[in-house]
């Protein structure tokens, strides 16, 4: 009995012994190979996280993480912010600071770690909070270590791994360890994975580690990929998962579906008077279509979209009566009040969860929580009919690029299944441009303009259309690439079918549009849209070229040039074609006019890298053209 | 037989309201014309307007609490359109620290629609009520409004109470929206005088001013110990004071709308703002806060968090610390100048700034000077610290950032400020310094900072400091090109750099990965440039100019067009955007500094050419020399050469001279969009 007693106490001197030499020397900075320097502002000593998961509904994750920050630009890396909800809780934060010879200089106390709501602008009323710390230290370079842990109470989510998750970041260790017991179990999806991939059992557990070693910084190139679709990343997800006493099953898309349908179930009752208000509405409307846009515009004039994030972990919306009681909600709650209302009238619709904004990469083969975001489905005759619920000015049917393009789970009553949404092409994706510009000898010039927009160039243009008057001219005056002019008028018009589009009139006095030299007037042909951006191209390309959206610009603009001028020099024709889009300029001359036509084709796609010079040079060639100038010589008489 | 008489004394204390005050609106008493109303005449574009907005501060009394603070709110909007329907969100922010708090009573929130004629009315739910900590001393209450439609009108009601008569509440009668009435009534007692302030440009229609009395009653409980039977007395005691009453009015407040180049918007948006100036309550002792610039000056040098920091017997702590440092620069430097910039650069150098303002140092400045890191408070007083030692008369200059506000000379306040910078006096010169980033100079303080004036903290000196440096933003380039045949244009360009030019490109030079970078950011931003070598010279001397020059070939800036070609000759330095573009303004615009910009071009043209057309020179001036402009171009033999010069001799233009100055740099960019044309010879 003694005996042990000595052997232990021992043991823990000679590990604090150990512990102090330690200290005493960490996080050196001259530890770390120069290769890993190239390109980085910071690189990341160890990071490791171990998840360990203790049931359905409880688990912990312990992470140590250090970096060394290089320089100045780098002091960013060095912030300590975790967020974390009522399901979660951040415990033990030990924070240390240690200079580039590797001594200790400041041992952070946990007065001086901020504890802050973690709102974002938008939202009214959400559950999430976080912890900071910003490290102010004035030599560099310095290496900041934190350890803390994360204790769930009820989780979606299992973590991801993504141990590249910035640019300029080189890393020299990061591993992930997950502890799962064997009754439970989980599931993982590895991606880009050159690792070492361990797994070892215990009785009743088995423990997986992911290791990655000096993996060098990553510049940030135009038209790449995300960094998740070439660098390494592991996600993990549950089995089965429990979330204040909602049990569900996530090994497949349907059992995931089951479990949102759960939440949902019940909360589509409306009262009655509703009931009789949308059935009186829609009374004389033959077409299902039809009277879901009814529907649609009532929902669209009676509420509004507050961001409230409550129950459930904030995955149950509140009830379809209380939405139809107060007049706004969150996502969740006003696509079920959609629901609800079209269920009231027979009308088969299935609310949908989507990830929402330009990161819209779902893996379908590894079902798991990856939305964000609550949107309709409403299958009709022919078609279906997507149906953003959020906004009060969106046309019937439009989704625009927050929604487009993408797989979303149907929440069906028979579980959840996959389905892509609206796809908008080149052909939709539309911004056409006619003008007729009147020249005068002083290089002055009346401008009449009609520019149509329509599928994804409509929706990034309804910003305009929802602002007032006042607030458009303004935009206008600063917007517009044109310098030195005046509205003198204009308007602007919509149509909100389901492929809505909308139009835009000006009326401008351009004060010096041609620059005058002597008996030389010089004209820019193209009138309001030229392209300025080169990608840039002094490093050799390794990754895949990404072009996320098509769309086709037309530009047909007229010009009269003035009395006693002629024309001395037309630039060429210029005509390319490559795989990533197309562009032509031409020039027609017809009496006193000057017909210029531009028509530019952007293909949406994914290209290898070596293709990349072709893609630069296409971009050169169409700056270049949009440069083109007309020239004009007074007549000599 | 002694009588023991314990008496058990219980204060009561209420105010009477010696006269109801008369309010602009009632709750619930909803206009029905307001209700149909469906565009603002006054303002067509308005998404929403405040129909009528109504603040009320008064005192209360406690005996447990003493004075505490009340101020109600009652505010009325109208929803026209669906861009205004955020205003159905409100928030309210409350202060709480370890002496207090501010408490928020009911929230009386009601939306109204009309339906069929008829007027339907909603109350807010309790369930749409949040409460939200913000940080360690703020929470946020926050709700939202049933059934708000384009249409309605929402209204709410609430009470503050706060412990802290020291923050008198401040009233704004402007918002981004139109504002048809806003009222705000202040009762303050002769204990409290506050220092008033107007804001913005807007006047107040009603600003009545009425002296009175106010009552506090105070209820005493007696009960004798001995006669238990006997029932308990009370008695009351009634103190009057004098108390004055101040309603002040706007009506039709246009909505506010922010502008370029403007130094702030808190600078010009129309509001009321008190400062607590003196408190006499009875039975103590008066308490002076600010209320002449004396006084202010008296405060900060009286201040333990910031006099006592640096200077005077009362040091708050000892100053040892920095002996070492300061024995370190007498013995490497024995000239007075170079004592100072190596104080500077010590502490530049030593210190890193937090990102905080404020003037104020937090626990001490040794404990910021050990820990190498401090807000512009600490930072500064090291400095000055440091050079006081030195034996440098040295003293701190106080100023408001341009984010936070111009200073009111008339309304001597110390709320004001939130940023401290040193001012050493040496050979009858001023010299202002700011360690709080390692690339800033003497006498030129970061653009933030230049804002009015700054005032001199001193018990000898005080007064007002210029903050503006004379040095205006300094460029001069020159470069010597030339042109070959097929349009490209290659030779070298050199730049130098100086003030706050220099400051801008050390900064941008900074935050670039590395130089290869830098570069290419370079190279990006220039379409068609190649840099092919580079040279930086004085990165890092901060008291010479930034010398960049370059090896460059330049292609796509030439345009051929048979046997001519033609070019804008000032390449990249060519104004093209007017920074000004609203068509009038109702702000000053303020650039910080001065501007001086030089670019002298040298073109050798390929053999075989001649100059067929090339712009004509240009002189341009404003009134009083504010601004001038001049182009120059000659040609001799085979070379062209063109001198650019753009000045801004002034820092702050009036709304009045916006049209004059929008039109000069029109015309600049209408002679940089010139071209000049070559044309082969004919033999």
């Amino acid at each position: 009995m003694k005996k042990t007693i000595f052997i232990l106490f021992l043991f823990s001197i000679l590990f604090s012994e150990s512990d102090l030499l330690a200290a005493k020397k960490k996080y050196m900075v001259s530890e770390i190979p120069e290769i890993l320097k190239v390109n980085a502002k910071a690189v990341v000593r160890v990071d490791e996280t171990v998840f360990t998961i203790n049931s359905i509904g409880r688990a912990s994750k312990k992470i140590k993480y250090a970096i060394t920050i290089l320089k100045k630009n780098g002091d960013g890396f060095a912030v300590f912010r975790k967020y974390y909800t009522k399901l979660s809780r951040i415990a033990n934060i030990s924070i240390n600071i240690y200079d580039k010879e590797g001594s200790l200089i400041k041992k952070v106390k946990s007065s001086d770690i901020k504890d802050y709501s973690a709102n974002s602008g938008y939202s009214l009323y959400a559950e999430n909070r976080l912890k900071y710390y910003k490290p102010v230290i004035n030599s560099y370079p310095y290496t900041i270590e934190y350890e803390y842990s994360l204790i769930y109470d009820g989780l979606l989510n299992y973590p991801v791994w993504q141990p590249i998750d910035a640019y300029n970041l080189s890393v020299m260790q990061s591993s992930f360890q997950v502890n799962v017991p064997d009754k439970i179990g989980f599931r993982y999806k590895e991606s880009k994975i050159d690792v070492e991939i361990k797994s070892s059992e215990k009785k009743n557990e088995k423990t997986y580690t992911w290791i990655l070693r000096d993996f060098e910084a990553i510049k940030s190139k135009s038209f790449s990929p995300y960094l998740y679709e070439y660098t390494p990343i592991v996600y993990t997800a549950p089995k089965k998962f429990e979330i204040e006493g909602y049990v569900g099953n996530m090994q497949n898309w349907k059992s995931f579906g089951t479990w949102i349908y759960g939440l949902n179930s019940g909360l589509d009752e409306l009262p009655s008077e509703t009931f009789e208000k949308l059935k009186n509405l829609t009374a004389n409307d033959s077409s299902t279509i039809e009277k879901v846009k009814k529907v649609y515009q009532y929902m669209q004039n009676k509420t509004r979209y507050v961001s409230i994030q409550l129950g459930i972990g904030s995955w149950q919306p509140f009830s379809a009566a209380t939405v139809d009681e107060v007049g706004y909600g969150d996502c969740k709650a006003l696509s079920n009040y959609m629901f609800a209302m079209l269920k009231s009238l027979d009308i088969k619709s299935y609310y949908a969860l989507v990830r929402a904004g330009s990161n819209k990469k779902i893996r379908k083969e590894f079902p798991s929580n990856q939305f964000t975001h609550a949107i309709l489905c409403v299958p009709v005759e022919k078609d279906t009919v997507w149906l953003e619920c959020t906004s009060q000015s969106i046309p019937f049917g439009f989704l625009g690029d927050f929604t487009d393009d993408r797989d979303v789970l149907l929440i069906t009553e028979n579980g959840g299944k996959i389905a892509h949404t609206k796809i908008y092409k080149q052909e939709d994706n539309i911004q056409f441009c006619k003008a007729l510009v009147k020249l005068d000898k002083l290089g002055k010039g009346k401008a009449n303009i009609m520019i149509n927009y329509g599928g994804l160039q409509y929706d990034d243009f309804r910003s305009f259309l929802n602002t007032s008057r006042e607030d458009q001219r303004k935009e206008l005056n600063e917007d517009l690439d044109l310098s030195n002019f005046e509205i003198l008028d204009f308007d602007c018009s919509e149509d909100e079918s389901i492929m809505p589009s909308a139009e835009l009139s000006l009326e401008l006095q351009l004060n010096k549009y041609a620059s005058v030299s002597g008996k030389r007037l010089f004209v820019s042909l193209n009138l309001m849209n030229k392209s300025s951006f080169i990608p840039e191209n002094k490093d050799e390309r390794n990754i895949d070229i990404c072009i996320r959206v098509a769309y086709h610009d037309a530009d047909t603009i007229i010009y009269c040039i003035p009395e006693n001028f002629k024309i001395e020099y037309t630039p060429e024709d210029v005509n390319l074609k490559t795989e990533f889009g197309e562009y032509s300029a031409s020039v027609k001359i017809m009496n006193d006019t000057v017909v210029y036509m531009r028509n530019k084709k952007m293909h949406k796609g994914q290209y290898s890298p070596e293709k990349y010079k072709e893609l630069v040079e296409f971009y050169k060639k169409m700056v270049k053209a949009d440069k083109a100038k007309l020239v004009l010589k007074k007549k000599e008489i | 037989m002694k009588k023991v008489l314990f008496t058990l004394v219980m204060l009561v204390g209420f105010i009477f309201n010696s006269e109801a005050q008369k309010v602009p609106m009632k709750f619930g008493k909803i206009d029905k014309a307001n209700l149909a109303m469906t565009e603002y005449a006054k303002d067509t574009t308005a998404a929403a307007i405040i129909l009528c907005d109504y603040g009320w501060s008064y005192f209360n009394y406690t005996d447990n609490a003493g004075f505490q603070l009340m101020f109600e709110r009652h505010c009325r909007i109208k929803i026209l359109d669906k861009n205004g329907l955020n205003w159905a969100d409100v928030s309210i922010p409350l202060y709480n620290n370890s002496f207090g708090k501010e408490k928020i009573g009911v929230i009386k929130a009601c939306t109204y629609n009309l339906e069929n004629g008829k007027i339907v009315k909603e109350k807010l739910s309790s369930k749409a009520k949040f409460k939200e900590k913000t940080s360690d001393n703020w929470t946020s209450t926050k709700f939202t409004f049933p059934n708000v439609k384009e249409g309605s009108i929402i209204e709410f009601k609430y009470t503050i109470t706060s412990d802290f008569p020291r923050y008198f509440r401040d009233w704004q009668f402007q918002y981004s929206i139109p504002v048809v009435w806003s009222e705000y009534l202040t009762e303050i007692p002769e204990y409290y005088q506050y220092n008033k302030r107007l804001k913005g440009y807007n006047q107040l229609t009603i600003n009545n001013v009425k002296e009175g009395l106010g009552k506090i009653i105070s209820t005493t409980k007696n009960r004798s110990k001995e006669f238990k039977a006997q029932p308990t007395t009370f008695s009351r005691e009634t103190h009057t004071y004098d108390k004055t009453t101040t309603r002040m009015v706007m009506q039709d407040v246009p909505a506010f709308e922010s502008e370029a180049y403007m130094t702030s918007t808190g600078n010009f948006i129309s509001k009321i703002e008190y400062e607590l100036a003196v408190r006499r309550l009875p039975g103590r002792l008066t308490e002076n806060y600010t209320r002449t610039w004396e006084g202010v000056n008296k405060r900060y040098l009286d201040s333990e968090s910031f006099g006592h920091q640096y200077k005077g017997k009362l040091l708050v702590a000892g100053t040892d610390y920095v002996n070492e440092e300061v024995e370190k620069i007498k013995a490497n430097h024995a000239k007075p100048k170079a004592r100072i910039i190596a104080a500077f650069e010590f502490v530049k150098n030593h210190m890193k700034w937090d990102g905080n303002h404020g003037e104020y140092v937090r626990k001490s400045l040794r404990k910021s000077y050990m820990e190498q890191t401090g807000n512009v408070g600490e930072i500064n007083l090291i400095l000055i610290l440091i050079l006081q030692k030195l034996g440098f008369d040295t003293e701190p200059v106080l100023l408001s950032t341009r984010g936070n506000g111009i200073i009111p000379p008339t309304h001597p306040s110390s709320g004001i400020f939130n940023y401290v910078v040193a001012c050493v006096s040496y050979g009858g010169s001023q010299f202002l310094l700011d360690a709080t980033d390692p690339l800033h100079v003497v006498n030129m303080l970061p653009f933030k900072c230049l804002n009015g004036r700054g005032r001199l903290i001193s018990k000898e000196k005080a007064g007002w400091v210029n903050l503006y440096t004379n040095k205006p933003k300094s460029t001069v380039s020159m470069h010597d090109l030339k042109i070959s045949e097929d349009g490209i244009i290659t030779g070298t360009s050199k730049n130098s750099r100086k003030n706050y030019a220099a400051l801008a490109f050390r900064k941008s030079y900074e935050s670039a990965t590395n130089e290869e970078e830098f570069i290419n950011e370079i190279e990006e931003s220039n379409n068609g440039l190649e840099v092919i070598s580079c040279k930086f010279e004085n990165m890092t001397e901060l008291y010479k100019p930034v010398k960049d020059s370059y090896e460059v070939k330049i292609s796509d800036q030439i345009e051929m067009m048979g046997d001519m070609m033609f070019f804008t000759p000032l390449l990249y330095d060519q104004m093209e955007e007017n920074p000004f573009k609203l068509e009038n303004r109702t702000y000053p615009v303020d650039y910080g500094y001065k501007t001086e910009e030089s670019n002298i071009y040298k073109f050798t043209i390929p053999e075989g050419y001649v100059v067929d057309e090339k712009p004509d020179g240009l002189a341009m001036t404003l009134p009083g020399d504010a601004a001038k402009y001049t182009y120059n171009i000659s040609v001799v033999g085979n070379v062209i050469q063109i001198k650019s010069k753009f000045e801004i001799n002034k820092t702050e233009f009036l709304p009045t001279d916006y049209p004059r100055l929008k039109k000069f740099y029109n015309q600049i960019i209408a002679k940089h969009a010139e071209k000049i044309v070559l044309k082969k010879k004919t033999i």
